[in-house]
């Protein structure tokens, strides 16, 4: 349940990179070997692994549901479910929205001032591949 | 009156009082000419802003690196609690990296087109006032797309300075032509 004023967010990896998804998309999670049938969602969405990036913990596959369908998506953990205070996401800068090849990613969220670290990828759940090509 | 009267005769105190007057209202005609400019400089050449188009001149920032994002969009930067994106207008207009990496250079907080955005530049040199009549149009031999985005030139101390207009750059961004 989310508290007046905060959003509650599921942390996961994803090629290396630290994402995030809404927390009432996510019904269920379970740990894998292989991400198996479910969609890889660093494909999904247009993350490409570099040689820097570091996979993460083991893969973790996520079971969404958005308007009414159910998706499986494989991402990596750890995973984590925590409440985010609405002052802490940031809406994408307007160049930015306009050039990020990312699909479905809707926000930002940064990391504590010194901390050196990436600031986390909040996306929405993107369409199918079959369906993004209608 | 005309001149000759002034010339064969002592001028009235009224005389130099409309004088007076006639030349502060001139001066008051130039000052509303005057434009405010942020000049700065990037890989060796000399650029300028309309200093209305400049909210803020940052020395230092943490930029945040998005993935996805065209090598010219540096990553995000945290402005008092809100953030901005960093473009880096050597890509945009087809300069070179500068040497050095960040350690001289700035982010001028611009807005063009109804968008903010930070522009990583090299040093800023000066924020002056220039008369309106000091800007000469670009070059009619450069490029229209470029010509576009720099519509005019100006000297300064000497130089040659390339003035940009960030409504064009930042317009031409978002469509993907940056």
């Amino acid at each position: 349940m989310s508290r007046a004023g905060s959003l509650p967010l599921v942390f996961c990896q994803a090629a290396g990179t630290p994402v995030a998804l809404e927390a009432r998309l996510v019904k269920t999670a379970r740990l894998a070997h292989a991400p198996s049938a479910a969609e890889d969602f660093a494909q999904l969405v247009g993350l490409s692994k570099t040689s820097a990036h570091e996979e993460g913990g083991p893969w973790q596959i996520l079971h969404c549901q958005n308007a009414g369908a159910l998706r499986q998506l494989a991402v990596h953990g750890p995973l984590e479910i925590r409440e985010q205070p609405l002052p802490a996401l940031f809406p994408l800068p307007p160049l930015l929205a306009a050039r990020c090849q990312l699909r479905g990613l809707r926000a930002l969220l940064l990391p504590e001032a010194g901390k050196n670290q990436n600031c986390t990828l909040i996306f929405a759940l993107p369409d199918p591949p079959e369906k993004a090509g209608e | 009156m005309d001149a000759d009267d002034l010339n064969s005769r002592p001028i009235t105190l009224d005389e130099a009082l409309a004088a007076r007057q006639a030349h502060a209202e001139t001066h008051t005609e130039e000052a509303e000419n005057l434009l405010k400019l942020v000049i700065f400089e990037l890989a060796g050449e000399r650029f300028a802003c309309h200093g209305e188009r400049i909210r803020e001149i940052i020395f230092q920032a943490e930029v945040y690196f998005v993935p996805g994002c065209p090598d010219s969009l540096e990553g995000v930067i945290n402005v008092r609690g809100d953030i901005t994106s960093v473009i880096r207008l050597n890509d945009l207009l087809g300069l070179p990296q500068a040497p050095g990496g960040h350690r001289r250079s700035s982010i001028l907080l611009g807005h063009g087109n109804g968008m903010d955005s930070g522009i990583r530049v090299g040093q800023v040199i000066d924020v002056v006032d220039i008369p309106e009549s000091e800007i000469h149009p670009s070059p009619a031999n450069l490029p229209e797309h470029l010509r576009l985005r720099m519509p005019g030139i100006l000297y300064f101390a000497g130089q040659a300075v390339t003035l940009l207009d960030l409504d064009r750059l930042f317009a031409d961004y978002a469509k993907g032509l940056g």
